[in-house]
């Protein structure tokens, strides 16, 4: 017990030591990189090697030491090129959805805008909670209009994007359709709005009872769609078939009471004469995503129930009858044996 | 023993691109009808695919509407098929024919009941079949153009057309393989198969058995002794 104070003491002394070596460290770096310095590059331009300490403080690698990606240490002034930890290091399912993305091929191919930190940023990258924050759908658009600029000014007419403006946040952003990390090219399989895998991804939200309610919007799209003759046909693997892009379009999505949309009344005939020639009126007189009930196609649900019943009530008669002959025929054996 | 001619080569041949053309119909129609089911995907890659489905369901409908042409052209212009059809019309006959066979099932006693050349059975067979196939025949027509019928047709009748082509399509199959089937192979007499759809022709004591009244008329004509 005479050396308890004497540990005790020791215990706390070094950890001390050690966070202040922490600290220190972290204030080594910072206090040449927290001033708006700047390197002169190989090809003759000029970088700034200035680290903004709040946005490193509000990411979620905030807890982490420099020297965690920047690994090269070694005495001041450390050495030029700094090696640099790879982000597959430690975020290796990312990286592996990633290598077969889009935007992987893009950077192999020479592209500089369409690596890891060009979405995420250097020092800021965001942690996942991230994602609950009311700005998060708008700082997606906002990344990748970087690079996407016409198709985020189509997009921010559209039905999405103009929701997305009003704080909807229901409404879907870039990502919402074209996946993240493994984002592919449109006319790949593997795409999320490939022709054939597009009716799934509209409808985890056109399908969804709870936002078709919120918002009031027309439900049962993907059921609708595949009990059509062109929804049939998509899902069997032809692709020549309208699916919901054909129709509604991709990025500049307009509800049909707009007179500008791809479905609005005036412009069927032009839409659906994309594939059929010589549309007329008549295309637009009846639904599209028929549904046999009384609400949505009246003719459909008659027909329907009419055949149910009659099919039904023929179907007992007959077998009734056949059951009477044979019941006839027994009897007629027995009295003759 | 005598045999009496029951169906000519015509109808003989007729019967066999029916139902050949039919079962096609069915099997390519109903993998589309059931596509979300697992019998209906088996059946679409059976087929060749969903492109292929579609072709064999056409091919199958020329040979349908072809028999439907022939039998059309038969009835109207050859004396024997005019004669078969008279027979088949509705005649006031049937219904006590089967009020009376109906009436054997509950007494004790059975009177025999005389048919026709065909039995009321064989008729409502006949018309359901008929009909089906002409509605059949014309809804398949308005889908298979549907460019051009839309100039005409608005969208909500093509909806109605299609519903039509495919519950009548499943009528037709139903009426086929319960009531076709029972009536003509499957009866107490017949069973497991009648091949007068092969030969054509029925024994004189059969055609006196099952239809008594046909039997009856031929011989007050005199036709039986011409057919020996």
């Amino acid at each position: 017990m005479k050396y308890a104070r004497f540990i005790t003491f020791g215990i706390i002394t070094f950890a001390i030591i050690i966070c202040c070596a922490q600290v220190i460290y972290g204030q080594e770096c910072l206090s040449c990189h927290q001033k708006p310095i700047t390197v002169k590059l190989a090809d003759g331009s000029e970088k700034s090697i200035q680290v903004n300490v709040e946005v490193l403080d509000g990411s979620v690698h905030a807890k982490l030491d420099c020297a965690d990606c920047h690994t090269e240490k070694g005495d001041l002034p450390h050495p030029r090129n700094i090696v640099t930890k790879k982000c597959q290091d430690c975020h290796i399912k990312e990286s592996t959805l990633y290598k077969n993305s889009v935007h992987s091929q893009l950077k192999e191919s020479g592209e500089t805008r369409a690596a890891c930190t060009n979405c995420h940023g250097v020092h800021e990258a965001k942690s996942l909670d991230y994602i609950k924050h009311p700005e998060y759908k708008k700082l997606i658009l906002e990344t990748c209009n970087k690079c996407h600029v016409s198709i985020f000014n189509v997009y921010s007419l559209s039905v999405h994007g103009k929701a997305i403006k009003n704080n909807i946040l229901d409404a879907p952003v870039c990502t919402d359709c074209h996946g993240e990390h493994a984002i592919a090219e449109i006319a790949s399989a593997e795409s999320k709005v490939s022709k054939a895998k597009l009716p799934k991804t509209c409808s985890a939200c056109h399908d969804q009872e709870k936002l078709v309610q919120k918002y009031n919007m027309p439900g049962k799209r993907f059921e609708t769609y595949y009990d059509s003759y062109h929804g049939i046909i998509n899902k069997y693997g032809e692709s020549f078939v309208a699916n919901c892009a054909s129709c509604h379009g991709a990025h500049k999505i307009l509800p049909s009471s707009d007179p500008k949309s791809t479905i609005n009344v005036n412009n069927l005939s032009v839409t659906c004469g994309k594939c059929h020639p010589n549309a007329n009126a008549n295309f637009t007189r009846g639904k599209v995503h028929v549904r046999a009930t009384k609400n949505v196609s009246f003719g459909v649900y008659l027909v329907r129930q009419f055949y149910t019943w009659f099919i039904l009530i023929l179907m007992i008669l007959f077998i009734s009858h056949i059951t009477a002959d044979i019941v006839r025929a027994v009897k007629k054996k027995r009295r003759s044996s | 023993m005598s045999n009496h001619i029951r169906f000519t080569l015509t109808w003989r041949i007729l019967h066999i691109l029916l139902f050949v053309s039919l079962i096609v119909l069915g099997l390519t129609g109903f993998a589309l009808k059931y596509s979300d089911t697992s019998v209906g995907s088996y059946l679409i890659q059976l087929e060749g695919g969903i492109e292929t489905r579609g072709l064999l369901h056409r091919i199958s409908a020329i040979i349908l509407m072809g028999a439907v042409c022939w039998h059309i052209l038969y009835i109207l212009f050859s004396k024997e098929g005019h004669r078969d059809f008279m027979k088949l019309l509705p005649a006031r006959k049937d219904i006590h024919d089967f009020a009376q066979s109906i009436k054997n099932v509950f007494s004790k006693e059975e009177v025999a009941v005389h048919y026709d050349k065909y039995s009321y059975w064989q008729k409502v067979q006949f018309w359901v079949v008929a009909l089906g196939t002409i509605t059949m025949i014309a809804t398949g027509l308005i889908l298979w153009f549907e460019t051009a019928s839309m100039t005409i047709l608005p969208k909500f009748v093509m909806d109605i057309v299609f519903v039509l082509h495919s519950d009548e399509a499943l009528l037709i199959m139903l009426i086929i393989f319960i009531w076709h089937l029972y009536i003509v192979h499957l009866r107490p007499g017949s069973f497991p198969m009648d091949r007068v759809w092969l030969s054509g022709t029925m024994t004189v004591d059969e055609l006196k058995k099952k239809h008594y009244s046909y039997y009856q008329e031929l011989i007050n004509n005199h036709e039986l002794d011409d057919e020996k």
